[in-house]
């Protein structure tokens, strides 16, 4: 009798012991996580190689097609008559352009799903925690599809699926279908976020490529709408140049 | 409406036509700027019709007499009203019926249409900044 009581003593300890340390983890967990709960804005430009001054070329590695493509864009732009970009029509500027928007994002974690929440065009990106299958949809989108994990005190997240008709800038900075987006955020100091976005795209780049690039957080700062359809005066050209619509 | 505030483009070209050496900066708007020429600045005076507060970008519609004494509608093209709410602007930044002296980057096609650069009111009070080359 004694000794079977001890044993259920023994055994509630290791319970006890178990409980406290998941529960521990778990605080861990969620502090690194909810350390990334906010409203951010960029501190970059919005041409995506933060390395090059406006007006420079890029220095990713495109293949040859994609190096040809990106070239007839720079030509036209020197002959003052850039093709428009899809945004002009109010088309998302998808990922991983959307990391390069001038304008705050806010992002949310839950347990099973991190949202982050563009103002720039009213755009939703989820990430699934938990593992998820591709889109039922069965076709790449703007935003893609991405999953994340937890790994030490950043968020990897992996996005495919993704719509080779967005560019990655005004540059007209192209990707193909194949594009599978790696991104790692971490909280670098206080009210600093740094994402390092890595492109892999087996067709457009002969090797993955790297942008750094850092948010800071804006307290007190409120969202706002952008429906960009609302009074969009700037439509595309029959040619596909950028157009404006004046006074009768 | 006081024509004497009212001065025509061509005589305000000659006056006040600055051109800049080729800075090319990233545009902060969600299309290209070639339809306007960023070499040129121009000076309108003119009254406020109306303010289009709206995305994707602000509009500012103004009344300019031309060099024949006549009232031509211009259309002037900011940023978006989130990005100039952060810059200090607001949804009555301009008041219809208020005399406007405006700098803006004309179209290439000499539409009555421009982009925005700066805007100074009868009471002193303006909104944008000069030394700036970034659009809107």
């Amino acid at each position: 009798m004694r000794r079977l009581r001890y044993k259920h003593l023994a055994c509630l300890a290791v319970v006890a012991a178990i409980f406290a340390t998941a529960q521990g983890s778990a605080a861990n967990a969620d502090a690194v996580s909810t350390g990334f709960n906010g409203i951010w804005s960029g501190d970059q430009g919005v041409l995506w190689d933060t390395s090059v001054k406006p007006g420079e070329r890029t220095k990713a590695p495109f293949t040859p097609e994609y190096a040809a493509r990106y070239q007839q864009s720079l030509a036209e732009s020197a002959r003052g008559k850039p093709k428009a970009d899809p945004t002009t029509a109010c088309m998302p500027p998808g990922v991983p352009r959307i990391l390069a928007s001038p304008f705050p994002f806010e992002i949310v974690v839950t347990p099973q799903t991190v949202f982050i929440l563009y103002e720039y065009m009213s755009q939703t990106r989820r990430i699934y925690l938990n593992g998820s299958g591709p889109s039922p949809l069965g076709t790449a989108s703007f935003n893609g599809h991405s999953t994340g994990r937890w790994a030490d005190d950043s968020l990897i997240i992996e996005t495919v699926e993704l719509n080779p008709k967005s560019v990655l800038d005004t540059t007209h900075f192209p990707h193909s279908e194949a594009l599978r987006v790696v991104e790692r955020l971490r909280i670098v100091a206080p009210d600093k976020l740094e994402i390092s976005i890595t492109l892999n795209d087996s067709k457009a780049l002969t090797a993955p490529w790297t942008v750094v690039r850092t948010y800071s957080r804006k307290r007190g700062e409120r969202m706002l709408e952008y429906v960009c359809a609302e009074n969009n005066r700037n439509p595309v050209n029959a040619d596909g140049t950028t157009g404006f619509i004046g006074t009768p | 409406m006081a024509s004497d505030l009212l001065i025509s483009r061509r005589m305000m070209l000659g006056l006040t036509a600055v051109t800049f050496a080729g800075v090319t900066l990233p545009v902060q708007s969600h299309h290209s700027f070639a339809v306007f020429d960023r070499s040129l600045r121009i000076t309108l005076e003119g009254v406020v019709r109306e303010f289009q507060w709206t995305n994707p970008h602000v509009f500012v519609q103004v009344i300019v007499r031309n060099e024949k004494g006549i009232d031509e509608e211009w259309s002037i093209e900011g940023a978006s009203p989130n990005m100039l709410l952060r810059q200090g602007w607001t949804k009555d930044s301009f008041i219809p019926g208020e005399k406007v002296v405006l700098i803006v980057n004309p179209l290439r096609d000499g539409g009555r249409g421009a982009n925005f650069v700066h805007a100074r009111f009868p009471d002193g009070r303006t909104l944008g900044n000069l030394n700036s080359t970034v659009p809107g």
